[in-house]
């Protein structure tokens, strides 16, 4: 559910404030990005009022997800960062272009890997729009 | 002092949560099958610690992400699983922060001691920069 067309984010966990700042360089006036807890991001895209939630936490392995997992459930998240190490991009496009609404990232590559989510999601969401 | 506290908290035992600021993750957590009942004791036992030690309050505003990865870490590692290595930046950032790290040692002598288990000292470093990111939180 988007206003005036932008898409919305919510960013959560260690790495929020990256994940912003990093969704807004990207994404400029296409998308409506804030950060808050990873509980309430879960339910904000639960109940329609944001798109895709983006988590991070310091090793990638649990807690920058674990919320989107116990409110949208398994099947609708997905990493982008696996055992310290940035996916390929062809990978990351390949995730984001699928039907997951929640996205996680390990802190320390958050500002590498959003640029390639967001311009993804973007695309995307372009190509569906009526 | 610091051995009387460990020693205290380590015969504490939760049954219940519903009391805890973190109650609706806790709850989150173990209907998801993330985390099982017993972590989560131990988990408690790290935030009483935390507590009492720093004299805050831990709540969902200032220690969300502290608890969550503590309470996932342990079941991982309860579940023999791996914990991501820290690379040796993050280690070298982690000792330099000595009172956290120091007290994240404590951290992980409670949390050994309540799974039986040798906690990594990866674990430690990722601890130590969590503890540090909450106080900093707190203080603000």
């Amino acid at each position: 559910m988007r206003t005036n067309n932008k898409l919305i984010l919510v960013a959560s966990g260690i790495a929020k404030g990256v994940i912003v700042q990093s969704a807004k360089q990207t994404g400029g006036e296409h998308v409506d990005v804030q950060s808050m807890s990873d509980m309430q991001a879960a339910i904000t895209v639960q109940d329609g009022k944001a798109d895709y939630f983006i988590g991070s936490c310091s090793t990638g392995q649990g807690g920058a997800l674990s919320m989107a997992r116990a409110i949208l459930g398994e099947e609708k998240c997905v990493l982008l960062t696996e055992q310290g190490r940035m996916l390929d991009s062809d990978i990351i496009h390949e995730r984001a272009s699928s039907d997951y609404r929640a996205f996680g990232v390990s802190a320390d590559l958050a500002a590498d890997v959003i640029p390639i989510l967001v311009r993804t999601l973007l695309e995307k969401h372009q190509n569906t729009e009526v | 002092m610091v051995q009387d506290l460990e020693r205290q908290i380590m015969s504490e035992e939760y049954h219940t949560f519903s009391d805890s600021p973190f109650a609706e993750r806790f709850s989150l957590l173990l209907s998801s099958g993330q985390v099982q009942l017993p972590i989560l004791n131990v988990v408690m036992k790290m935030i009483n610690f935390v507590e009492i030690e720093f004299g805050i309050e831990l709540t969902e505003d200032n220690a969300e992400m502290f608890v969550s990865h503590i309470a996932l870490a342990l079941q991982r590692i309860a579940n023999g699983e791996s914990i991501k290595e820290a690379p040796s930046a993050l280690m070298n950032e982690a000792q330099a922060l000595t009172e956290y790290w120091n007290q994240s040692g404590i951290l992980t002598q409670i949390a050994s001691e309540a799974l039986d288990q040798e906690i990594p000292q990866s674990e430690h470093a990722y601890l130590t920069l969590h503890l540090a990111t909450l106080m900093h939180n707190t203080r603000k």
